[in-house]
């Protein structure tokens, strides 16, 4: 493993200066020129995949804007971080784009926030920011007050539907307010009889500019609690995310018991995730005594939770450094004893579910997502490992307590979505295995890190296995308790962007599952517009007048 | 004469009432199954009553045929409802009513879909196009399965053919399993809820009716549902005893505690799945028929 590493380090010295920023995380500073070069190599050379992209202006600090792109490479357990410093005077950078399809969200986020161009990228559109927001007001630079307000009086000239479709095929519009989401989000259907030909997606309807409130007016110990805020289903998972980027930077201690009781919590918080996207899927599926029985099951769940933190959801628990709750004896027993229950009515029932024949049928073969499309897009969590990528954070990069336990990934060819059926279904039950052996051995030690000093102006990278796959928080400290940059990736940012690869040419029937499938979580991920590629033209549909009319 | 009239209205006081009742009881017995207390068997009743006083409302310029056809669906309902006994053994009745019946039947549903097509919602439309499938195959089945009962019977008129008596025929116990089946997927029963399909199209051909409009719609589509059921059940219990409206109701219960159980334990189907299903139960009936005319 050393020898490994040693070995990336001077693969790496090609491109740029190689720098450790901590045990298990490089940083690599390249010129444009081998930007394309290095991001070929870590994400097709040698198996690693792309993760996020952040943008940053450090202009205060060195007179520049910063990109950052952030690979992961599992067999080593090493981050690379690619660091590109970009002139204020030529705000242009390669797009890696073309070699990853999957950065093309990222790269243009950046051009929203920051105004960097990326060239040759092959949809340089707005992606967050609505089209008639003002040109050349970028709110995530540091000359924009967080408070300014910003007047937008031009009409949108954002193009309502996709032009290739439009027209030719009925419209399905699931969104912004549909029975099958549950968050704002709008998807468009181009639908020939019953068959999806095309889709659109269109996002970020409830972007509430928290890096921006984070960076400007609060402090580091703080923002643990608004990352919590991110998400309202895996809302810890950033917290302890965000927690691990500064304790990485900082080179904190954290106390063993602390990172005990973060795992039993991520553990616990993953398992009435899975349980409530069961119960969901089985709905869409027309099968609402499913839908019952797994969320009658996730509320034992929740009363864990309750009775451990305090909270159903947004525990609250972490401050960087530990925890602020300890877990007992006698709940540590109840816990053992509920998980028991738990484990044995979950089986029995989802036997008996899977056993249906309608469930199978209707998931079989649907919505595939394979190997290759699936790395394009760097997809994450069960999304990936239904799609045959072995990936899992726990497991390749030893985070909090899982270096201490032992777990199975389970990984599936298909890529369908009963193959992301089976997976949940078992990480549940690895879950439950995993919190049972941290209780076990639970050390006695204290929960709260004792020197906590955080350096300036350093790069920090925290990540978790949050149920839905990586989720990543980059953050720059700075100084008077404060961070100077922080960029959360929820991993549905990364699943999103496949799912039109899913959709297409599948059942219309379908479509709410399959969205649901990646178990998309639009809050987290806050932003999006998307449109499928298709070529050739097909027979139209016979009621497309009158959808026509109703549309308009 | 004049009390053939008045039981037949009774008749259809009775079902007016019963149709969101035994609704509420399938709820309440599909929530015992998925240990939930559910709402109280009123609840549809309270709903439709609900709806019933408010002013409807149409979204656009939907055609006549949208605007009227819950009406005329829920009018069709109860004149089939005249031929059909149901709580008492009063119904009226001339020879070729069974055809009446039929074309009643199938009339609603063709109504219901083609003005849903008219409104130029896509949601509406993708429901309407399925009902329309599942309505052809579903009403070819019905046409099939009534033309055995006729067959074995050597009878156009509806009374006569119930109840199936000894000696039992081939054909008409095997007509009598196809009808049951086909009460469960013409009452709208997952996984043959395809043309609403709540997740998915939101409703579907129903999606832009609200108030009245849509409360005539629900309360046409559970009388239908009845209607399958009370056609099913005159086919097997005893007529013209002064146990019929006992056994009437009895039977009811018993076919909504049946067919609330299956929908329970299943999932929706693909329409093209369902089609495939019905395709073949079509076959397999028309083989029946056959059997039927050749006196088996």
């Amino acid at each position: 493993m050393q020898s490994s590493a040693t070995k990336l380090v001077e693969e790496l010295g090609r491109f740029g200066i190689v720098e450790w920023i901590d045990s298990h995380t490089l940083i690599v500073h390249v010129d444009r020129s081998k930007l394309r070069d290095i991001a070929k190599y870590l994400h097709w050379g040698i198996g690693g995949y792309f993760s996020v992209s952040i943008g940053s202006d450090e202009r205060p600090l060195d007179n520049s804007f910063h990109v950052y792109h952030v690979f992961s490479l599992d067999h080593l357990g090493v981050y690379v971080v690619v660091d590109i410093r970009v002139s204020p005077g030529y705000l242009h950078v390669p797009s890696i784009t073309p070699i990853i399809p999957g950065a093309n969200w990222h790269e243009r986020e950046v051009m929203d926030y920051f105004g960097i161009m990326f060239d040759d990228h092959p949809e340089p559109k707005r992606l967050i920011l609505p089209y008639n927001w003002p040109k050349g007001v970028y709110p995530l630079r540091k000359d924009y007050p967080y408070n300014k307000k910003v007047y937008i009086e031009e009409a949108s000239d954002e193009p309502e539907h996709d032009s290739r479709f439009a027209g030719k095929y009925t419209i399905i519009p699931i969104g912004p307010y549909h029975p099958a989401l549950h968050e704002p989000e709008y998807f468009e259907l181009y639908v020939d009889g019953e068959r999806i030909v095309g889709a659109r997606y269109k996002g970020f309807m409830v972007h509430r500019g928290m890096e921006k409130i984070a960076e400007s007016r609060m402090t580091i110990n703080q923002i643990p609690f608004l990352a919590e805020r991110i998400c309202g289903i895996c809302g810890y998972t950033h917290n302890v995310a965000y927690c691990q980027a500064v304790e990485n930077v900082a080179g904190i201690d954290v106390p063993e018991r602390a990172h005990y009781i973060r795992s039993i919590m991520l553990e616990i918080e993953r398992i009435h995730s899975h349980m409530l996207w069961l119960g969901i899927a089985f709905h869409f599926l027309g099968f609402d005594t499913g839908f019952m029985i797994t969320w009658r099951l996730r509320e034992k769940v929740m009363d864990l939770a309750e009775m451990l933190t305090g909270n159903r959801k947004t525990y609250g628990l972490n401050l960087i450094g530990g925890v602020r709750r300890d877990i007992d004896l006698s709940k540590a027993l109840k816990v053992k004893k509920v998980l028991r229950d738990l484990r044995k009515d979950y089986v029995d029932y989802m036997e008996k579910i899977l056993g249906l024949k309608e469930i199978i049928y209707r998931t079989r073969g649907v919505g595939v997502l394979d190997y290759g499309e699936a790395r394009k897009y760097s997809v994450l969590g069960p999304t990936a490992r239904a799609s045959g990528i072995d990936t899992d954070v726990r497991k390749y990069h030893p985070y909090a307590a899982y270096r201490h336990v032992d777990f199975k990934i389970p990984v599936y060819k298909d890529g369908d979505v009963l193959s992301r059926i089976l997976v949940r279904h078992e990480e549940i039950i690895e879950s439950i295995n995993i919190i049972e052996q941290l209780l076990d051995n639970l050390p006695r030690t204290p929960i709260m890190a004792e020197e906590i000093h955080v350096p300036e102006h350093r790069i920090g990278v925290g990540v978790t296995e949050a149920p839905r796959g990586e989720d990543i928080h980059f953050v720059i400290t700075s100084r008077d308790n404060k961070i100077y940059r922080w960029r959360p990736r929820a991993p549905s940012y990364n699943n999103i962007p496949a799912l039109l690869v899913m959709l297409k040419d599948q059942h219309l029937a379908d479509a709410p599952i399959i969205i649901a499938s990646i178990d998309p979580c639009f809050s987290c991920t806050d932003h999006v517009l998307i449109i499928d590629v298709r070529t050739g033209s097909r027979k139209q549909v016979g009621l497309r007048e009158l959808s026509r009319r109703g549309l308009g | 004469m004049i009390w053939v009239f008045i039981g037949a209205l009774a008749n259809i006081g009775f079902i007016l009432l019963a149709a969101p009742l035994l609704d509420g009881l399938e709820r309440k017995i599909k929530a015992w199954l998925q240990n939930r207390r559910g709402p109280p068997i009123p609840q549809t009743l309270y709903d439709i009553v609900k709806l019933l006083r408010k002013p409807g409302g149409l979204t656009g310029n939907p055609g006549l045929l949208y605007r009227i056809a819950p009406y005329m669906f829920f009018t069709n309902m109860v004149i089939a409802f005249l031929f059909i006994p149901t709580l008492l053994d009063y119904s009226l009745s001339f020879i070729g009513d069974i055809i009446v019946v039929y074309y009643l039947i199938t009339a609603s549903s063709i109504i219901l879909a083609m003005g849903s097509i008219s409104t130029g919602n896509p949601f509406a439309i993708t429901g309407s196009t399925r009902e329309i499938s599942l309505s052809m195959a579903g009403k070819l089945l019905t046409g099939i399965t009534l033309a055995i009962f006729v067959a074995v019977n050597k009878s156009f008129l509806i009374t006569s053919l119930f109840p199936i008596i000894p000696p039992y025929r081939l054909s008409s116990i095997l007509g009598l399993i196809v009808f049951a089946i086909l009460v469960y997927i013409e009452g709208f029963r997952l996984p043959f809820d395809i043309p609403e399909a709540e997740p998915e199209i939101a409703g579907g051909v129903i999606i832009e009716y609200t108030g009245r409009d849509l409360g005539f719609a629900i309360y046409s589509l559970l009388l239908k549902r009845l209607l399958y059921t009370s056609i099913l059940l005159n086919l097997v219990i005893p007529r013209y005893t002064v146990f019929s409206p006992i056994y009437y109701i009895v039977g009811v219960i018993v076919f909504s505690i049946l067919f609330s159980t299956i929908e329970c334990f299943s999932g929706r189907h693909r329409i093209e799945y369902a089609l495939s299903f019905m395709k073949k139960l079509s076959l397999a009936t028309g083989v029946v028929l056959v059997l039927a005319v050749l006196g088996y």
